[in-house]
């Protein structure tokens, strides 16, 4: 068994460092044999095709008998094995004795040659479907008992453990190969990009740039890394494009001109744009860089040729302006100054946002401005409103030129009257236009084929002869029923146009098609959007696919916040969370009930504004909330305040501060625990302990008093019987001396009385209190027996001391211990009429001594042995009494050996005798 | 010469008895009744020996012992406490308030004269 557990713990060591399935089945396999002592053992594995267990792992002297043999999961006879029967049942298979067992008879001579007995085949799961067998096979029969299955079903289920472990770990590893990839393809995206790509932060530190811009500079990455960006640029240029990069950081985007300085010196020129953007909470910003020498050498050309432009240019009729790129006129022709309504003289060399309030809305202004950013030809129409209210129609076409653009400008307020002129009529041919390239039919009211253009013809698969004047339902019963009859039908019944995609299952396609009513009937016109379709399909699922690894994620986080969120809605006590501001973010149930609002009603208010609180306590609990930001000491204290049930309630109230992670606060979170109720159970058990210190006070404060009562005339009795009795008053007769002697007995008695009761008082309400001091034992003992002896030798018993081993310093109570023995030996004494009491000492052990003290007196009955140490028990009872005693000596001794951390006992026999022991340690805690 | 022994006890009874004690001894004994005429009469008569009971009307014999040590001429004077009190901690609380010595009533008059010598350190009174 310890084998088998000793395999156990190495196949578990094998799923964790088992790098693939393979090593995970050998490593089973062998540990099975190898540590379990297995004689051999090998795991199949389905083949869904075959249904053949093929061996993936085996160990042991024989374990090519896995390969030699051909077991199935089928119910053919090779399936009707341990191994197969394990795999279909999914259960364990254990073959107690194989070579007699009938279901064995395809491998009996096998597993006969190679000495197996025993077998026992355990299902393994994959996905918790079985999809392999284990198989275990031992040399003995019978060696297969219920722990061994357990284990090696324990094995098995270690094992679909460590497969799902792989799988995970593949699933892993193709999910960051997936992630790498993703990261990969925007690297390689921002090197393929033209040009030089850069992006920096606010201080100009440059974060990431592609190669082209380590190319175009000259200089390596780690000089750039500790570069800035104005350090590309020389003179004017510096301060041109500090601007504009101010100009980006502030309104999100811009451009600049600039000559782009290398390590070696040389300049190009080069044309950038930038984009601000965010990045992990800072402004940075984005750019790219276009060398644009090409274009500039064109510049020179142009500029060379520039007065056969203008001459050009000033006869033409159509508007012609140029602007600089800082929208400064810097051309214009004479058409130009009727359409801006302005002479030309007013304009040139000033800037057109200047000369023009208000153009920046303007969609002519957005196009010009697009088309200066972007370096693009554009074009459009626009009804321009004059600062005088009056409108004109304009078709403007810019085109960039290296100055900045050139704008063209055509009146076209007249076409613009006739376009609308005939837009009504033109739109039926716009419609038949825009059919030209799309298929077409025509049908007739009575349903009949009037036109059929030879697109359509071809999608049909029809020829237009054979459509042409018949109706279009015979034709393709197939479309009843689909979309398209519907909406034929809807756009000649109701004359509406309708547009609509559908799938046409018999052409196995989908169209897109609009419908319109005319005259005759109604037109079609037609496209196979099937390509499309699939396109859109496939971005779908793309999308579908990104969308589902998203939402799990977030599900993930969303499940994870939600079951927080429900954790604290739960909570019995109140919470409640906000802002920076120390505005609520929101409040738990049990804050609700608590104040009896709703979350809805505080959440955006900060505690000030809660009129369900004290005006007082609000500022209270503002100010220390701000505190808490600033010094982010967390605030726990215990705080009065109403509740919605009316009353003022005592509770524990702690708020901590929220940080983000950079360390700002992001705000706080409180809870407030009603400790009304345990208050009260404090007050009351302060209130009892009162009680109960004051009645032990006044308990304590009745027997000092009563001590002291009784003493001081026992004090008298004693004294001055002792006076007379030594003769001090005067010589006293015999008679006088026998009756004063009894007196001073009595008062001694009744003394010994009160000072023993008291004792066992202060022992019972736990006054009594012992020292830890020094204490000689030996001198103890002597002086103890000194003590004793005179009574002793009143009786004529021998009094004897033994110190039978010698003794160590003690640390104990050394009064009580004199007290303990002092009463002991007294009661021997008393007891013993004859022979002798002796005190022995000893040390015990390295912890204790035993002091016993024994006598030769008449001894205690068994039954009376029991009740020895109760107070107020003399075991000679009754009127047979016969002996003084209080009958608290024993019951005082016993408590005060249990004190000093001891043990008192008694053994003795009518007529034995009797032995007092008391085992103390030598060294006693303060109990 | 003969030993001055201020007895400050309330009890008459006990009063008589170790005064007939002490003085059976030779020692010349000044008895007060309560603690302040005790205070007055050991400023005025600077004994040898205070012997002092703390069960005392008006004020206990905690407060007269703290008193009397009080009082430099006293400062070295032994006072030892007689008490019926047997409580825990008497004794410290005795010895605490400026007692030199601690005895338990009831006396034993065989014993008492030796036992307040040994602890104030007396020759003894006329012997």
């Amino acid at each position: 068994m310890v084998r088998l557990y000793d395999a156990l713990s190495s196949v578990n060591h094998a799923i964790v460092w088992a790098r693939s399935r393979a090593q995970l089945f050998d490593a089973v396999c062998t540990a099975l044999v190898d540590e379990g002592g297995f004689a051999m053992a090998w795991i199949g594995w389905n083949e869904p095709d075959t249904c053949r267990l093929v061996p993936v792992a085996r160990a042991g002297v024989h374990g090519a008998y896995a390969d030699a043999v051909r077991v199935y999961t089928d119910d053919r006879p090779e399936g009707q094995g341990p191994s197969g029967r394990a795999f279909r049942e999914a259960r364990t298979q254990v073959t107690a004795d194989i070579l007699n067992e009938a279901s064995s008879a395809p491998w009996r001579e096998q597993l006969a040659e190679r000495g197996f007995h025993a077998s026992a085949a355990i299902p393994v799961r994959e996905n918790g479907v079985v999809a392999g067998t284990l198989n275990v096979y031992a040399s003995e029969a019978r060696a297969f008992r219920s722990r061994e299955i357990a284990l090696l079903e324990e094995v098995a289920t270690d094992l679909a453990f460590g497969l799902e472990n792989l799988a995970r770990e593949a699933d892993r590893e193709r999910a960051h190969a997936a992630a790498e990839e993703e990261r990969a393809f925007s690297a390689a995206m921002i090197e393929s990009m033209p040009g030089i790509v850069y992006f920096y932060d606010h201080t100009g530190k440059f974060l990431r740039w592609n190669r082209g811009f380590e190319l175009a500079s000259g200089y390596s990455a780690d000089e750039i890394a500790a570069m800035h960006p104005l350090d590309f640029f020389r003179g004017r240029d510096r301060e041109h494009v500090a601007e504009r990069i101010a100009e980006v950081m502030a309104h999100g985007d811009s451009w600049a001109e600039a000559d782009f300085v290398a390590k070696d010196g040389t300049r190009k020129p080069y044309y950038f744009t930038g984009r601000r953007v965010t990045w992990k909470g800072e402004t940075c910003l984005v750019g790219m860089g276009i060398d644009v020498s090409e274009k500039k050498r064109a510049e020179l050309a142009l500029r060379q040729s520039e007065e056969r432009f203008r001459t050009t240019v000033d006869s033409i009729v159509e508007g012609c302006q140029l602007l600089g790129f800082d929208w400064t006129y810097l051309y214009m022709n004479a058409t130009a100054a009727s359409h801006n309504r302005r002479p030309n003289s007013e304009l040139l060399g000033r800037s057109m946002l200047e000369m023009w309030p208000g153009i920046e809305a303007t969609e002519v202004f957005a196009m010009l401005r697009r088309s200066m950013l972007e370096r693009a030809p554009l074009h459009g129409e626009f009804l321009y409103t004059f600062a005088d209210g009056s409108t004109n129609w304009f078709d403007v076409r810019v085109q960039p030129v290296p100055e900045g653009i050139f704008v063209l400008s055509i009146d076209i307020a007249d076409r613009k009257r006739s376009e609308a002129e005939a837009a009504e009529a033109r739109r039926a041919v716009d419609r038949i236009l825009e059919s030209v390239t799309d298929a077409f039919v025509a049908l007739d009211h009575d349903w009949c084929f009037t036109y059929v253009n030879e697109r359509a013809a071809r999608i049909f698969g029809r020829t237009r002869e054979e459509l042409l004047g018949k109706r279009i339902w015979p034709k393709f019963p197939e479309g009843v029923g689909e979309p398209f009859h519907g909406a034929y039908e809807r756009a000649m019944r109701d004359r509406v146009e309708v547009q609509f995609e559908a799938y046409y299952p018999p052409l196995g396609a989908w169209f897109e098609n609009r419908v319109y009513p005319s005259s005759d009937g109604i037109s079609i016109v037609f496209q196979d959007i099937s390509e499309r379709k699939r396109a859109e399909e496939a971005l779908r699922e793309a999308n579908a696919t990104l969308e589902a690894r998203v939402s799990e994620r977030t599900q993930e986080l969303d499940q994870a916040r939600r079951f927080l969120d429900a954790i604290i809605d739960h909570l019995p006590n109140a919470v409640f969370y906000k802002d920076a501001d120390l505005r609520f973010l929101g409040a738990n149930r049990a804050y609700e009930q608590t104040f009896g609002v709703r979350r809805e009603d505080i959440v955006g208010k900060t505690v000030l504004d809660l009129e369900y609180l004290p005006e007082q306590t609000r500022r209270r609990f503002q100010e220390e909330q701000l505190a808490l930001l600033a010094t982010k000491e967390p605030v726990r204290r215990e705080a009065s305040m109403p509740f919605a049930d009316g009353q003022e309630h005592q509770t524990l109230y702690s708020v901590t501060g929220i940080r983000r992670a950079d360390g700002s606060p992001a705000g706080v979170v409180g809870s407030i625990v009603d400790v009304t109720p345990l208050k009260e159970t404090e007050a009351a058990l302060e209130r009892a302990m009162r009680a109960a210190e004051a009645a032990d006070r006044l308990k304590s404060a009745f027997l000092a008093t009563m001590s002291h009562e009784l003493r001081t005339p026992l004090n008298s009795i004693i004294g001055f019987t002792g006076i007379l009795v030594q003769g001090l008053a005067g010589p006293l007769n015999a008679e006088q001396e026998r009756q004063l002697g009894m007196v001073r007995s009595s008062a001694r008695h009744l003394l010994e009385l009160i000072n023993d009761v008291l004792d066992i008082s202060k022992i019972e309400a736990g006054q009594m209190t012992v020292r830890s001091e020094p204490v000689e034992l030996a001198s103890v003992l002597e002086r103890v027996v000194a003590v004793v002896k005179p009574m002793a030798d009143r009786k004529q018993l021998a009094l004897e001391l033994e110190l039978a081993t010698p003794l160590p310093p003690m640390v104990s109570d050394q009064r009580r211990l004199e007290q303990i023995l002092i009463n002991l030996l007294n009661n021997a004494v008393k007891f013993t009429e004859q022979g002798r009491v002796s005190l022995t000492a000893e040390q015990l052990d390295p912890d204790r001594v035993r002091l016993s003290v024994s006598d030769t007196g008449e001894g205690i009955r068994a039954e009376d042995l029991a009740r020895l140490f109760q107070p107020f028990t003399q075991v000679d009872t009754g009127l047979t009494r016969k002996h003084e005693g209080t009958g608290l000596g024993l019951a005082i001794c016993k408590r005060l050996t249990t004190m000093l951390g001891g043990e008192l006992q008694c053994t003795s026999a009518p007529g034995q005798g009797s032995t007092f022991t008391v085992v103390l340690p030598i060294e006693s805690r303060q109990s | 010469m003969t030993l001055t022994v201020l007895l400050i006890e309330d009890n008459e009874q006990n009063r008589y008895l170790t005064t007939f004690l002490l003085e059976r001894n030779g020692y010349s004994v000044v008895a007060a009744v309560d603690g302040p005429q005790g205070i007055r009469d050991a400023q005025r008569l600077r004994p040898d020996l205070i012997l002092l009971d703390i069960q005392l009307p008006v004020m206990d014999g905690y407060a007269v012992a703290a008193k009397l040590r009080e009082i430099d001429a006293l400062a070295d004077t032994p006072i030892i406490a007689v008490t019926s009190y047997a409580m825990v901690g008497d004794r410290e609380k005795a010895l605490a308030a400026g007692c030199t010595g601690y005895i338990e009533k009831p006396i034993n008059p065989e014993t008492f004269i030796a036992e307040i010598e040994r602890i104030a350190r007396l020759e003894g009174g006329a012997r």
